[in-house]
């Protein structure tokens, strides 16, 4: 398909509509931060999905967009579900509910600074990371593991695994609710056993760093955040489980297509009405997949807990939890009818304008906190939710790669990167130099025009900017 | 589809990462004397049943030694089997060809394990016997790569040979396992298979495929 990008404004892009488009593709964007690698196909990705079934009012691609397979990673999209709309796993992605957590330490940069190493150490020994099974939470077996897929971080806390308040800042409150863990096969069951409480590998990792600047004093007070606080922010999903959900999935909906009568343009966009048997089996997996995403960081949060407590004797308390690999049962008003609509954001996430009834108390004057990690060499940005967003109240989800995992090794070697990182106040424990340097910062977009295109595109406000002081990777 | 920078198996610059790889790598907690390693690169031995139709003998000789210096490519490779990672970001590409159906899946699950781990020198410890059927010869392909992505998962352990035999409507996979934290990492592990862009066909120089995994 040959793709028409037509510039609405500085920032923002149209994919005009032709066959089988069902609506335009709408990228928010720079055209610096278009992407631009050659045989990268994230827009004709945003063509193929603006063609399923049931599709309303455009096809999106936030700021941070890029290839993925089926969905583009950034990409955004609701569905009619009361007009056939479809339900798409591979439009949530295989890490169902992966998503980031930022938490607020009760200490500064500067007094942390000679204790730094300590932490470091003890994270990087106790933060399960890298390839294979092995959790901080051994489950007895598939009937702990469903309770856990149907609570979620509910189910941590119940356990002493964090405090009420955990889950007054999580997403739904740490537990989405309709989880099926019939849905969930055997297999899946399997993988996840032992993986809870685990960061997994390739992007995911557990960064500690500090609040270097503050665009919003009164949000960020809201957030609980302030100029040299030092936070700890935590980037995993729901590891084997998650993707075995997905996989099962799409095979079935692979082999349901021809029953619904879909056709479409990529196998790994397989789908089925929402409302079909096929559609609402996936739901309540994913949910349960998505629960356990929620209950895996709120794990990782007690690791990191222990080790700023032993480290340096300060607690953490969490900013918010945001998943960015998810499909929910939303209403919005498209031409003015409500209508109930499947979104799907894939690499994207939710991001509630103030007011929103499912924000909690201290933080509907403020809107949703949204979490926009970058790089370990780099930056992340805490964001806020505003009323402008016309993408189902979605945004950009991270920096977002330019680089195939080839390129980084080709021009990165993990030891040089690491020593560049230490130089720069940066402390690095990776599980091995290769993944370090696929992860190197300048395989990335720039996030800080990430972030400013989120803003201009009426996606989100900045908070806060933060610097890295030290990276667990997986 | 341009590929602009691919990155052969073998090609200097991959082998010197290897080597240094091996050498520099940090150990994990769990990694039990796995440093040490002769400074060469060996490719995972694959063994397939031999179809007559193609002659494999002399041409598995050639290629072995071609393998050693670098020289594996597919325009190379009528009556020879191999496998190579092209580029995606994020994700993790892999083709593969081979005289038949079934040296072509095993050059696809030993492409899969040389992106993530330095199986040089490995040696199975224990068998996984299982038999694979789908419809589609591209679908047997993604069970069989499934099946190593759950076995890395559940026990923490990868195929470092493979033999392969057809059965009716699929495939019989022996996979000799092997610990996959006694080995040096490489790159980041696949966790599923998609259907993106996924490919298995035969031409008139045996069978290819292309296959994307999550990482």
């Amino acid at each position: 398909m040959d793709i028409t990008l037509v510039q609405e404004t500085p920032f923002r892009f149209r994919i005009e509509r032709q066959d089988p488009m069902r609506v335009p593709g709408v990228v928010f964007a720079t055209r610096e931060l278009l992407p631009q690698a050659t045989g990268d196909k994230a827009l004709e990705q945003v063509a193929n999905v603006a063609a399923l079934p049931g599709i309303v009012r455009a096809s999106y691609a936030m700021p941070d967009v890029h290839w993925g397979y089926g969905f583009p990673i950034g990409g955004v999209a609701a569905t009619d579900i009361d007009a056939g709309g479809v339900i798409s796993p591979g439009g949530v992605g295989f890490d169902i509910s992966c998503g980031v957590r930022l938490l607020a330490a009760g200490i500064d940069r500067d007094p942390l600074a000679p204790r730094m190493r300590r932490l470091m150490d003890i994270l990087g020994d106790t933060v399960p990371r890298g390839l294979g099974p092995g959790g901080l939470w051994k489950l007895s077996g598939r009937r702990q593991l469903e309770e856990l897929m149907v609570a979620g971080a509910a189910y941590a806390v119940e356990h002493g695994r964090g405090v009420p308040r955990d889950l007054e800042r999580c997403e739904d409150g740490g537990t989405l609710a309709g989880a099926d863990p019939s849905q969930v096969g055997q297999r899946a069951v399997d993988r996840g056993l032992r993986q809870v409480g685990s960061l997994g590998s390739a992007n995911h990792f557990l960064e500690v760093q500090a609040v270097d600047r503050v665009y919003d004093d009164r949000t960020a007070a809201a957030f609980g955040l302030h100029p040299g606080q030092v936070c700890v922010m935590i980037h995993c999903g729901s590891r084997g489980l998650g993707h075995q959900v997905c996989s099962d999935h799409v095979k079935v909906m692979d082999q349901s297509l021809r029953a619904y009568g879909i056709q479409l343009p990529d196998r790994q966009l397989a789908c089925a009405p929402a409302v079909s048997v096929p559609g609402r089996d996936y739901l309540g997996a994913m949910a349960a997949a998505a629960n356990y995403a929620r209950a895996n960081r709120q794990l990782l949060t007690e690791a990191a807990r222990h080790a700023f407590a032993v480290a340096a004797g300060a607690e953490l308390d969490l900013v918010y939890d945001v998943s960015h690999n998810m499909a929910k049962i939303e209403t919005h008003d498209v031409d003015g009818v409500p209508l109930q609509l499947c979104v799907h954001r894939k690499g994207a996430t939710r991001a509630l304008p103030p007011g929103h009834r499912e924000l909690p108390d201290d933080l509907a004057e403020a809107g949703q906190p949204i979490l926009v990690p970058g790089t370990m060499g780099t930056a992340s940005y805490v964001m806020a939710g505003t009323a402008g967003n016309d993408a189902f109240w979605s945004s950009a989800h991270g920096a977002g790669r330019v680089w195939s995992r080839h390129q980084a090794l080709r021009r990165v070697r993990g030891e040089e990167l690491c020593e560049q990182l230490e130089s720069h106040g940066v402390a690095v424990r990776p599980a091995s130099w290769r993944a370090l340097a696929e992860e190197a910062p300048d395989a990335y977009k720039d996030v800080d025009a990430v972030a400013a295109a989120t803003e201009a595109g009426q996606l989100a406000r900045l908070v806060a900017r933060l610097v890295p002081l030290g990276v667990v990777k997986g | 589809m341009p590929h602009e920078s691919e990155q052969w198996p073998g090609e200097a610059g991959d082998r010197d990462r290897q080597e240094h790889s091996r050498r520099q790598n940090p150990a994990r907690p769990d990694q039990a004397g796995g440093g040490v390693r002769e400074n060469v690169f060996h490719a995972p031995r694959v063994r397939s049943r031999p179809d007559p139709r193609y002659p494999t003998r002399g041409a598995a000789t050639i290629q072995r030694a071609r393998e050693r210096q670098g020289l594996m490519r597919p325009d190379a490779a009528a009556g020879r089997s191999g496998y190579r990672t092209v580029p995606h970001t994020a994700d993790l590409r892999v083709e593969a060809w081979a005289p038949t159906r079934e040296e072509c899946l095993a050059q696809a699950v030993r492409g899969v394990c040389a992106s993530f781990l330095d199986v040089t020198g490995a040696v199975g410890t224990h068998p996984r016997d299982i038999v694979l059927r789908a419809d589609r010869d591209e679908d047997v392909l993604v069970l069989l790569l499934e099946e190593v992505v759950y076995r890395l998962d559940t026990q923490g352990e990868v195929p470092v040979d493979v033999e392969l035999a057809p059965v009716d409507g699929g495939v019989r996979a022996v996979l000799h396992m092997a610990e996959a934290g006694s080995l040096p990492v490489t790159g980041a592990a696949p966790k599923a298979v998609t259907l993106h862009d996924l490919a298995m066909v035969r031409g008139p120089q045996g069978w290819t495929c292309s296959v994307t995994l999550d990482v």
